[in-house]
């Protein structure tokens, strides 16, 4: 009888390579599934090859004690990263440590930044977050590739032109229009949809013009860690909100959100 | 916060290639330099925006952290693709400077 796919999945978490091999092997045609999705956006073998990714990535975090099987705890990272290849976002992989090293150093410059009234330095987030700097250092890259500010294809698309650079220009922006705002004003973006009044999240500033949504306890599924994007137009008012919310039940980037004031 | 010059030179293949490797490189030499992180990460921006005018290519990106300045000299660049981003470069460098087909950024502690 075949090994069960979460049994495999935790030989594979443990680092045996075999079981990684199997795991691979059982789980592309789900991948390959997935990936039919988006097939004309992105090339086949680029979606595959991403969503495999994002499957190998969910085995840090994989508890088979929660009762959630492998392939449905997997399948919204397998999502999440075919997702960024369609927005041409991540050319870099971010590992789980990558993550939580950005986390920790985007909440310690947080912390530090509101005490201080200035931007730490990262000897400085170091020290609060019980980092060394090299951690500092690579948590602060993987911010960046977590979250990249710059949009490639958006200055390549127009190379040179004013267009690109205004639109960058509109992007940086939202970051400094709210370092403007007081503490108790930051804190309170809050993202609520109207016909799922469970559906309550906390934004929280991540970088730029970038939020990372904080789920509610209302809200039962176990989202991985998602982000909403706004762009504010030349006069410097909200123009647009993007939710890049992995997962495998929710479409939440096929909503069109509207100002109602 | 290191006081002796370090410098670091990179050659990459490939705009792409080398835009994925300096700015970790960047962020390290800054950290070492003792820049907060907001500065750093806005200049680690200039230098994204810097390669991406780049002449498709080899790239060469010269990084050097010395008496409390930080500065990276990228070349080929293409004055064309550099045209409509000059503007935004100095708000995010404390000072750039063409020379040539290189262009570059520095910044000040």
């Amino acid at each position: 009888m075949a090994e069960g796919t979460d049994a495999l999945a935790a030989r594979a978490a443990d680092g045996d390579p075999a079981a990684r091999a199997e795991l691979v092997e059982r789980l592309t045609p789900l991948v390959a599934r997935l990936a039919r999705r988006w097939e004309g956006r992105a090339a086949r073998e680029d979606l595959q090859q991403a969503g495999m990714v994002g499957v190998l990535s969910a085995l840090d975090g994989f508890d088979p004690g929660r009762g959630t099987a492998f392939a449905s705890y997997a399948a919204p990272f397998a999502v999440g990263e075919m997702m960024a290849v369609l927005r041409g976002s991540a050319p870099v992989h971010v590992s789980r440590t990558g993550r939580d090293l950005a986390a920790a150093v985007e909440t310690a410059a947080d912390a530090l930044t509101a005490a201080h009234g200035r931007a730490p330095s990262p000897a400085e987030i170091a020290t609060a977050a019980g980092l060394d700097e090299e951690e500092v250092v690579t948590g602060l890259a993987a911010r960046r590739a977590l979250a990249p500010p710059v949009p490639d294809t958006a200055l390549e698309d127009a190379a040179g032109t004013d267009d690109a650079v205004e639109a960058l220009e509109a992007r940086l922006a939202v970051g400094h229009l709210l370092g403007e705002l007081d503490a108790r004003s930051q804190a309170i973006l809050v993202m609520r949809f109207g016909l799922s009044p469970n559906f309550v999240a906390d934004l929280e500033h991540w970088h730029y013009d970038t939020f990372q949504i904080k789920w509610r306890p209302s809200v039962a599924y176990n989202f991985p860690r998602g982000f909403v994007t706004f762009t504010i137009d030349k006069n410097g008012k909200t123009d647009e909100l993007k939710i890049d919310q992995p997962n495998n039940d929710f479409w939440f980037y096929e909503l069109t959100p509207h100002r109602v004031k | 916060m290191s006081t002796a010059p370090e410098d670091v030179r990179l050659q990459a293949s490939d705009p792409a290639v080398a835009k994925a490797v300096a700015a970790p490189v960047l962020l390290a030499l800054g950290a070492r330099g003792g820049f907060d992180v907001a500065r750093l990460d806005e200049f680690a921006i200039a230098l994204d925006i810097a390669i991406a005018s780049a002449v498709p290519g080899p790239v060469r990106a010269d990084m050097r952290l010395t008496g409390g300045r930080l500065s990276v000299t990228v070349s080929p660049v293409a004055p064309d693709r550099l045209h409509g981003r000059r503007v935004l470069l100095e708000e995010l460098a404390a000072g750039v400077a063409e020379n040539g087909d290189a262009i570059a950024l520095t910044l000040d502690g």
